[in-house]
C-alpha cells in the first residue's frame, strides 16, 4: 500500500487512540503503521510480566512515559499461589531505568517489588509522576522513604491493598519543605501513625491534592484538621472513624466536610462509630462512589446514609447493610452503575445477617444503569438469577459468590445452570462472569454458547467432566484469562483446545484432574505457550506422569520460559539450559 | 510408561481420541507410585460410583484426587477474600473443629471421624460421607444421634438445629 499520507499526519492522528487495543490494532495493518506507532505509542500495558521481556519491550518502543505490569495471576489474591513464586519488578526497572530516562510513570500489580527497586526508581527518573501498586509486596517503608526524599515531581502515590513491611511512619516526613506537587496519596494499607504535623504541612503545601486516603491510626479527632487544609479534595478516606461523641467534634467534623464543595468518593470507615456517620450527611448528595466496607455497624446505620445518596455511581458495602438496606439503594439510588458486597463473616456457616438474593433483586429492578455486579450471600435461586439477568441486561461484570460450595438453588435444590445460563444469554455485554453454587457441565454449555464477548472468567467447584472445560474453550471467543480451581476437568478438553491457549492470556488450573504428562506434552508441543507446573507437596520433577497435578498455570508468551522460578515450579517441556530467542 | 496422545490443533478438533482408558489403571505398580506420591492409604478393590459415572472413570477419579479418596473436604482458601478482608473477620479465619464419629452400617466396628464444622448443610454432608465409605449419596441414608440418645433421620430439622443437637453420625443403606 504506497501511502502518500505523512508520516506526522499519521502519528498525529493515531495520537487520539489511548486504548491498547486500539493501537495493538493499528499496529498490525501494516509496516509503516506499525512503525510509526512503535515510534510515538509512550503508554505501555503488559498484562503479564512474564509474557514479553525487558529487552523486546525497550527495542520496540523506544520513547516510553508510563508503563503497566501486571505479575501474579488473580487467584494470588486467595493465596492459593505459592510465596516466591515470581512476578518481581526489579529486572524491568533495571533495564527501564537505563533505557527510559524519561519515565514518568510506573503502574504495577501483584508483582514483587523490594526497598531496592523503589530506591531505583527514585533516583533513576529525573521527571517521575506516578507510582500506583496494587496488591504488591516485598518492600518496606524504607522504600517509600525513598520515593518521598527523591522524586520532586511526584504526582501520584496510590499504595493499593500492599503487604509492605512497616519499619515506622516516618517515611512521610522525607518529603521536602520544597516538594508541592502531591495531587494524589494513598496510604490506607499502611498500618504504622505518621507523624501528623508532617501529614498536616504536606497537605496543606498541596494545593492540587484531589485525593487523600488515609491509614486507620489517624484519629477520627483531627480529621478537621486535615480537612480545613484541603477543601478542595474530590476523593477522601477517613481513617479510623471511632471516638467518644463529643459534639463540639461532631460539629467541626460536619463544618469541614459541608465545606468540601468538591468531594465526591468516599472510603475508610475502620470501627465506626455509628453516632459519627452523620456528618457526612450534607455531602452524601455529592457522592458518585462509596465505600463503607470496613464499616462494621448496622443496617439502619449504614441505610440512613445510602437513602441520602442520590447520585451515588459505586457503592461497596458489607452484608450488614441486609436486604433491607439495598431495598433503600434500589429506591435512592437512581444512578448506580457498581455494587459492590463483602460478606462479614466469610467463615462462619450460619449468621443472623438477612442478606439474602432479595437484595440483589431489589437492585437490579431499581437500579436500571447497573453493569457491575460483586455479590456475597449465603443462598441464591434460579428464578433470582433469571429476574437479575431480565433487569441488568447491560451487564458487563458479574460475579457471584455463594459462600457454601456447590449450594443448590435454595428453594428447588437443582443446579444453578438455568440461572446462569440466562445470564449469559440475557447479558450479551459480558465481559467478566465468576460463578459458584451447584453447576454442571450444562452451565458450560449455556456459557459456551451465548457467552461471546466473555474475557475473564472464574469457576469453582463446578462442573462434572472435561465436557464442561471443553465448551467454554471451544465456545467462548473472546475469553483471554480463565481461572478454575477444584473442578473435575482434566487432560481431554485441555489438549483438545490446545491452540485455544495461545489466543488466551493465561489459564489457572488448580486442584483439577491434570495429568503431570498432558502438562508435560503441552509444553513440549507449544513453544508460544510456558506451562508452570507448581506443587508443593511433592519433588515436582518425580510426579508420575499419569498423577494430577497440584496446579498449573499456562499463559503464552514470546518471551521463552523464565529462570526466575522457585524450585517447586517446573516449566514443562522446556530445556532448561536452552535460551529462547525469539526475537 | 509413555501416554500415546496426539495433539489435535484444529479448533473443532474431536476429544474422543482421549479416552481416559488410555491411562492404564489396570497397572497395580502404577497405583502404588501414585498412593507413594500423593501419600494416600490404598483403597480397598471395589466398586465406586461418583455421580452415577462408570467404572473406568470414577475409579481413576478417585485415586487420583485425594479430595475423593476418604479423606474430608476441606475448604481451603475458600471463600474468595483477600487478606485485608481476613483480618477483618470478626469471627476468625479458621472455622472451630467439631468432630463426630461416624459408623457405616455393615462396616463391622469400624468408626471414622468427620469435621461437622466444614459442612453447611445436609447435602455437603451426605455427599462427602457418602464418599468416606465408597458409596453412592443415592445408596445411603443419614441418621443421627441426638443429645436424649434417640436415633434420629437427618434433615428434617434446620442445619443449626442439627448441629446443636448432634452427638453421632450413622449412614444406613437406602433400600427403598
Amino acid at each position: 500500500m504506497t501511502s502518500s499520507f505523512p508520516e506526522e499526519v499519521l502519528e498525529h492522528v493515531l495520537s487520539f487512540l489511548t486504548s491498547q487495543t486500539d493501537r495493538n490494532a493499528v499496529s498490525l495493518v501494516c509496516k509503516t503503521w506499525y512503525e510509526t506507532d512503535r515510534w510515538c505509542r509512550n503508554r505501555i500495558f503488559v498484562g503479564n510480566c512474564y509474557a514479553v521481556n525487558p529487552r523486546i519491550l525497550i527495542r520496540r518502543f523506544p520513547d516510553v512515559k508510563s508503563i503497566e505490569l501486571k505479575g501474579k495471576p488473580h487467584f494470588a489474591d486467595f493465596n492459593l499461589v505459592p510465596e516466591g513464586w515470581g512476578g518481581y519488578v526489579y529486572p524491568w526497572v533495571v533495564e527501564l531505568a537505563r533505557a527510559y530516562p524519561s519515565l514518568e510513570e510506573i503502574r504495577l500489580k501483584r508483582m514483587v517489588v523490594t526497598d531496592e527497586s523503589l530506591e531505583m526508581v527514585a533516583k533513576s527518573f529525573n521527571n517521575f509522576k506516578v507510582l500506583v501498586l496494587s496488591s504488591c509486596e516485598g518492600f518496606s517503608t524504607d522504600g517509600l522513604a525513598a520515593i518521598a526524599a527523591n522524586c520532586r515531581n511526584l504526582r501520584v502515590l496510590d499504595l493499593r491493598e500492599c503487604e509492605v513491611e512497616d519499619l515506622s511512619g516516618h517515611w512521610l516526613s522525607h518529603f521536602p519543605d520544597s516538594f508541592t506537587s502531591l495531587e494524589s496519596l494513598n496510604m490506607a494499607c499502611l498500618v504504622s501513625e505518621v507523624s501528623f504535623s508532617a501529614l498536616e504541612r504536606l497537605v496543606a503545601r498541596s494545593p492540587n491534592l484531589k485525593t487523600l486516603k488515609l491509614n486507620r491510626t489517624v484519629p477520627l479527632e483531627k480529621l478537621s484538621t486535615l480537612l480545613k487544609r484541603a477543601p478542595q479534595l474530590v476523593d477522601f478516606g477517613t481513617g479510623a472513624y471511632s471516638a467518644e461523641f463529643r459534639p463540639d467534634v461532631y460539629s467541626s467534623l460536619a463544618g469541614v466536610f459541608s465545606a468540601c464543595k468538591n468531594l465526591k468518593s468516599l472510603s475508610g470507615f475502620w470501627d465506626v462509630t455509628p453516632a459519627y456517620l452523620p456528618v457526612i450527611n450534607n455531602v452524601c448528595s455529592q457522592l458518585t462512589s462509596l465505600n463503607l466496607s470496613y464499616a462494621t455497624t448496622q443496617s439502619p446505620d449504614l441505610t440512613k446514609i445510602v437513602s441520602q445518596c442520590c447520585n451515588l455511581q459505586r457503592l461497596v458495602v458489607l452484608d450488614y447493610i441486609e436486604d433491607t438496606g439495598l431495598n433503600t439503594v434500589s429506591l435512592s439510588c437512581k444512578d448506580l452503575r457498581e455494587l459492590v458486597v463483602f460478606p462479614s463473616d466469610p467463615f462462619i456457616g450460619d449468621v443472623d445477617v438477612q442478606l439474602t438474593e432479595h437484595g440483589l433483586v431489589a437492585v437490579s429492578e431499581g437500579c436500571s444503569k447497573l453493569h457491575s455486579i460483586l455479590y456475597f450471600c449465603r443462598q441464591m435461586s434460579n428464578s433470582a438469577l433469571i429476574q437479575i439477568s431480565k433487569n441488568c441486561p447491560n451487564l458487563t461484570c458479574f460475579r457471584l459468590c455463594i459462600i457454601e460450595p456447590r449450594a443448590p438453588d435454595y428453594q428447588t435444590l437443582e443446579p444453578l445452570d438455568t440461572g446462569f445460563g440466562s445470564i449469559v444469554q440475557n447479558c450479551q455485554h459480558l465481559t467478566r462472569l465468576s460463578m459458584s453454587g451447584l453447576l454442571t457441565d450444562r452451565v458450560f454449555e449455556y456459557i459456551g454458547t451465548y457467552a461471546k464477548n466473555l474475557d475473564m472468567l472464574s469457576i469453582a467447584f463446578a462442573g462434572d467432566s472435561d465436557l464442561g472445560l471443553h465448551y467454554v474453550l471451544s465456545g467462548c471467543d473472546r475469553l483471554r484469562k480463565l481461572e478454575i480451581r477444584d473442578c473435575p476437568f482434566g487432560d481431554k478438553a485441555l489438549l483438545a483446545n490446545a491452540s485455544k491457549l495461545e489466543r488466551m492470556r493465561s489459564l489457572w488450573m488448580s486442584s483439577c484432574l491434570v495429568s503431570f504428562g498432558a502438562c508435560k506434552l503441552l509444553g513440549r508441543k507449544m513453544p508460544g505457550l510456558n506451562v508452570e507446573v507448581i506443587d508443593e507437596r511433592e519433588n515436582v520433577n518425580s510426579i508420575p506422569e499419569y498423577a494430577p497435578v497440584e496446579k498449573v498455570y499456562i499463559y503464552r508468551t514470546v518471551s521463552g520460559q523464565r529462570f526466575d522460578a522457585p524450585d517447586f515450579v517446573r516449566i514443562m517441556g522446556k530445556d532448561k539450559d536452552a535460551v529462547y530467542n525469539l526475537s | 510408561m509413555e501416554l500415546e496422545l496426539t495433539l489435535s490443533l484444529s479448533s473443532s478438533s474431536c476429544f474422543s481420541q482421549f479416552d481416559l482408558n488410555n491411562y492404564s489403571h489396570g497397572n497395580v505398580e502404577a497405583k502404588d507410585n501414585v498412593y507413594e506420591c500423593l501419600n494416600m492409604q490404598p483403597l480397598k478393590k471395589r466398586k465406586y460410583c461418583v455421580n452415577g459415572a462408570n467404572d473406568v472413570e470414577s475409579t481413576s477419579f478417585i485415586f487420583m484426587n485425594p479430595k475423593f479418596s476418604g479423606q474430608e473436604t476441606s475448604l481451603v482458601r475458600w471463600p474468595p477474600v483477600n487478606k485485608s478482608r481476613k483480618k477483618l473477620c470478626v469471627g476468625g479465619t479458621k472455622p472451630k473443629s467439631m468432630f463426630v464419629k461416624v459408623h457405616m452400617e455393615g462396616d463391622g466396628i469400624a468408626r471414622k471421624k468427620i469435621n461437622l464444622n466444614l459442612h453447611r448443610s445436609y447435602r455437603t454432608l451426605v455427599h462427602t460421607l457418602a464418599n468416606m465409605f465408597g458409596k453412592c449419596k443415592e445408596d445411603v441414608k443419614l441418621t443421627y444421634q441426638d443429645k436424649e440418645g434417640d436415633w434420629l433421620l437427618a434433615g428434617d430439622v434446620p442445619w443449626g438445629s442439627f448441629m446443636e443437637a448432634v452427638k453421632r453420625l450413622k449412614l444406613l443403606k437406602n433400600t427403598c
